[in-house]
């Protein structure tokens, strides 16, 4: 059954993206890192206790242990004025290393493979099943479904206050809205989404999916909702084309998706109209081009009538006062010519009436 | 005593000079507020090795660091590029970046492995690193690195403090910006792509962020911070093959994280400096202190209050801090001293 | 006039770092009061305790006797513009309409009535025209115009704003203080971080003088002399001032 594969793969994209636009907008990226990688912890503490790799105490253990994460790097900066990143990066390999350890001294006769955490397996997790309302599911599916829908509902709820706290913290405060507990419930449900993507892209490959379609969406979106909308969308496309080309190339979903989500960003972030590498290059270049013509005039203006006027307004010699190249100097007065602004009296310079008027229109006190 | 085995030796030397100079390296990133940069680019390493091995098909450990040193770099060239024509911030960038090209690198390792699961064994060998399989070629290439950027990091020593301290006194000096940066991300490349070979991705960013980290709560001295992180990279490296040989099956590159993070911990604790404990008494001394002689600050602030407020002071004119003089409240000496000491205690 | 805002021997530090020390206010209603200091004098930490949003080391604030969290429907804050992230994908309408949030309370949605006072005080700093920009694309001080109008439908007795005026253009500033005057003459009380000394003669009928503690409070024409500026910006701090060991 293939389309269940698809199905936790789309869900997962889904969920994870969600959470991703609010650590995006909050720049709170890099936390992810963390929290996925310390999340081990937490599963491999609560195996020890309950002995069962399907027990919710599971879930509910490396969730807490993800809080317990966000925690550590906040006591961090705060105490020692370490610097985020810092934080970030002690707190996460230091709890890392422990579950590591742990598993290979204690767990080692276990079902419990580092490299399936960390890496998940999208083509086994129909192997996993369990039945509900005489419906036989994968457990991922299910679990990534209940994950989506709670992500779903606590934003939709709390929609106006996740908002107000992502764009000004101190108004949130201010205006009664507790931005410690809104924190830590969206870094709750971060740490739960990120626990229950596990299974099917594990620890590494949740970050991209988490962080990219948000990424993507940003260029073409202004507004929250859209962004929102927009990043699903992106969710869902990156999902569904990674897992057919997978299946074309014979290689692995979950690293295919990340690849097609690193994908998309890039050819929006070289191609998006306005955001985009090309768009802003093009634009620096036109504006480059306006200062040049705006150069010309004001050079004209300011030697028109002069005594030196025959050398300094002579197309021909024009360029050596400007220091430029005799080609970009007549590259230059060819669109001057074109939009009306010079004129050639004799063999000189002069500026048009629409010229004058450009000129004057130019703020030079500004 | 114990015996060290030929091996252990090999290993021991390997991880003391690793964790030597990524601490030291780590002194610079971290400083320069970039400490994530080294997981980001050892996890975007992996595309680069699988490509190396796609092309020459030989699975010498020097040819695919190659590949995973251009893999890097390209990364961190895509970073920069990010960085300066949009308003993306950064550390969501690096973590699309590490997680996306790590992503490409695990599809490469399913192409080569075919069957998409088989890989995995192989990857977790890049991820958690094996240093028990070192022999003495790969101690030699790791020697020969780890002095190279060494003698880099002497060389250039004076620009590159620097340009961490000051990047517009650097600019204004009219040192060239580019080739310190280059220089700066190379080094930083080079020395995570033998480690991974060692302490494996996840866990190369202890040995680069734990050393400053730690030598940063002992000293305030810049040149003193690089001398003990790469001690105490050294030594964690060192210590840790040494306890990841004796235990049993204890995995070299997390014995080495857990002791760095223990050692981070104990200075972040204990620090004499600004350990969390040694604040954390002050802070809460301060704040009594505050609290209690809140009424005797108010007097020593506006001083001639009239005695028609003594009835708020009892408690420090019956303990003799304040006296009632010509109708107005006053601070006796030993009121002056207790401010004082409330002061200092700052 | 009664007093609406009210400081009792309010002391705010940094781990042991004093920011605030032994501040005692009294502030009446229906005036314009600048606060004017150097950097660091605490301006800004003074405003976020008086909101609640970092708490004293001792001391307290009070809203006509009350503590703020029973009275944070009729107190405005506009935060320094600098507090937030403009790239954030939100447009200006939104924005303002953040302003009402107080009011409305958790979890409900705002109104149609929420949303005509969001369209009349974008009209009143006239950037009505702007209301569905994203809020990147505004000037400086159309950013400052946008949350000013934020405060504005908070529809406060009682504003704080920190540093209004910090990098807007003359016109904006202009057009914000006679905004300012306009809600002095409806009795309201305005508290505002200022930084630049020329004009706090014009814009302010009253001034405080901080720096870590009050040097001078009241009408400006008692305040505003050469010596308590000159104690204000005396370049050391006063707190070491009698020899106590410095950090």
């Amino acid at each position: 059954m293939h389309i269940e594969i698809l199905l936790v793969a789309v869900l997962t994209a889904m969920s994870t993206s969600l959470v991703g636009v609010f650590l995006v907008l909050r720049k709170l990226s890099m936390l992810t890192d963390a929290i996925s990688h310390t999340v081990l912890l937490g599963i491999v503490i609560a195996f020890m206790f309950v002995g069962n790799m399907t027990s919710p105490w599971l879930i509910i253990g490396a969730t807490l242990t993800g809080v317990l994460t966000v925690y550590l790097v906040e006591l961090l900066m705060k105490t020692n004025h370490i610097k985020s990143d810092a934080s970030i990066g002690v707190v996460f390999t230091f709890l890392f290393s422990i579950s590591v350890i742990i598993i290979s001294t204690q767990l080692r006769n276990v079902h419990l493979h580092i490299s399936t955490v960390l890496l998940g397996n999208l083509e086994f997790v129909m192997f996993d099943r369990m039945e509900l309302f005489g419906l036989d599911l994968p457990a991922s599916l299910f679990i990534m479904a209940v994950v989506f829908l709670l992500n779903v509902g606590l934003l939709s709820i709390f929609y106006k206050e996740v908002k107000l706290i992502s764009f000004d913290h101190a108004l949130a405060g201010a205006l009664g809205f507790s931005p410690v507990i809104v924190h830590y419930v969206m870094m709750t449900m971060v740490s739960l989404t990120a626990v229950a993507a596990f299974n099917a892209v594990g620890a590494i490959l949740v970050i991209a999916l988490m962080i990219g379609p948000p990424l993507t969406a940003l260029f073409f979106t202004k507004t929250l909702f859209k962004t929102i909308l927009l990043t699903m969308g992106i969710a869902i496309f990156n999902s569904v084309s990674g897992y057919q080309l997978s299946r074309m190339m014979d290689v692995t979903i979950s690293g295919m998706i990340a690849s097609v989500t690193l994908l998309t960003f890039f050819l929006v972030f070289i191609f998006a109209p306005k955001k985009g590498l090309l768009g802003k290059l093009s634009l620096h270049h036109k504006q480059k081009e306006t200062l040049a013509i705006q150069t010309i005039l004001i050079h004209i203006h300011n030697h028109a009538g002069d005594i030196d006027a025959a050398v300094e307004l002579n197309p021909e010699t024009l360029h050596q006062h400007l220091n430029w190249s005799k080609k970009r100097l007549d590259a230059m007065l060819t669109k001057a010519y074109k939009q009306k602004y010079i004129t050639l009296e004799g063999s000189l310079l002069a500026l048009t009436s629409k010229g004058k008027q450009y000129y004057d229109s130019l703020n030079f006190i500004k | 005593m114990f015996e060290l085995s030929y091996t252990l030796q090999i290993v021991m030397l390997g991880t003391l000079m690793l964790g030597a100079i990524s601490g030291m390296m780590g002194t610079f990133v971290v400083l320069r507020e970039q400490a994530l940069i080294g997981d980001a680019l050892a996890h975007a390493a992996l595309p680069g090795i699988m490509i190396a091995f796609l092309l020459t098909g030989i699975r010498d450990l020097q040819i695919l660091l190659i590949g995973a040193f251009f893999s890097a770099l390209l990364a961190m060239v895509v970073l920069n590029v990010i960085k300066r024509y949009t308003n993306i911030k950064f550390d969501a960038a690096m973590a699309l970046i590490l997680s996306g090209f790590f992503g490409v690198g695990q599809v490469l390792m399913s192409h080569i492995q075919k069957g998409g699961t088989a890989s995995q064994a192989g990857l977790s060998r890049f991820i958690l690193g094996q240093a028990a399989t070192m022999v003495r070629r790969d101690i030699l290439f790791i020697a020969v690195v780890a002095l190279v950027m060494f003698l880099l990091m002497m060389l250039f020593f004076k620009e590159l403090k620097l340009y961490i301290f000051d990047q517009n006194f650097f600019k204004a000096s009219g040192l060239n910006e580019r080739f310190i940066n280059g220089l700066l991300t190379m080094m930083v490349t080079f020395i995570i792509i033998i480690g991974i070979r060692l302490v494996g991705v996840i866990l190369m960013s202890a040995l680069i962020i734990g050393p400053p980290v730690a030598a940063r709560q002992l000293s305030n001295r810049f040149n003193i911070n690089l001398l003990l992180a790469g001690v105490i990279g050294g030594f964690s490296g060192a210590m840790g093959s040494f306890l990841s040989a004796t235990g049993n099956n204890l995995p070299t590159g997390p014995v080495i994280a857990f002791l760095l993070g223990i050692i981070v911990l104990v200075t972040l604790l204990f620090s004499p400096k600004n350990g969390i404990i040694k604040q954390t008494i002050q802070i809460k001394l301060y704040r009594h202190h505050i609290k209690k002689y809140r009424r005797l600050i108010h007097l020593y602030e506006n001083p001639g209050l009239p005695a028609s407020h003594a009835d708020d002071y009892h408690y420090f004119i019956d303990h003799a801090y304040v006296c009632i003089e010509d109708g107005q409240l006053r601070l006796t000496d030993k009121g002056k001293r207790r401010i004082k000491h409330v002061k200092a205690v700052r | 006039m009664k007093d609406t805002f009210k400081v009792e021997d309010l002391s705010v530090a940094y781990d042991r770092q004093p920011v605030l020390w032994d501040i005692d206010l009294t502030i009446p209603s229906g005036i314009l009061l600048g606060i004017v200091g150097p950097n660091g004098a605490g301006k800004s930490t003074l405003i976020k305790t008086a909101l609640g949003l970092i708490k004293p080391l001792s001391g307290s604030v009070s809203f006509n006797g009350k503590p703020y969290k029973k009275v944070h429907k009729t107190i405005g804050y506009v935060p320094q513009r600098g507090s937030v992230d403009w790239d954030f994908p939100t447009t200006v309408f939104d924005v303002v309409l953040m302003g009402r949030y107080g009011h409305i309370g958790w979890v409900r949605r705002p109104s149609k009535k929420d949303k005509e006072a969001a369209r009349l005080a974008l009209d009143k700093v006239g950037m009505l025209a702007y209301k569905s920009r994203q809020i990147s694309e505004l000037s400086g001080g159309q950013q400052q115009r946008v949350f000013l109008a934020r405060a504005l439908i908070q529809d406060a007795d009682l504003y704080f704003m920190d540093e209004p005026f910090a990098g807007v253009d003359v016109k904006t500033e202009k057009a914000i203080i006679s905004l300012l005057k306009e809600l002095k003459a409806q009795d309201k009380t305005v508290i505002v971080v200022h930084h630049d000394l020329n004009t706090v003669k014009d814009y302010f009928d009253w001034l405080t003088l901080l720096n870590i503690k009050v040097i001078a409070h009241g009408p400006v024409h008692e305040v505003y002399t050469k010596e308590n500026l000159k104690k204000t910006y005396q370049a050391d701090a006063l707190m070491t001032m009698d020899g106590t060991s410095d950090v």
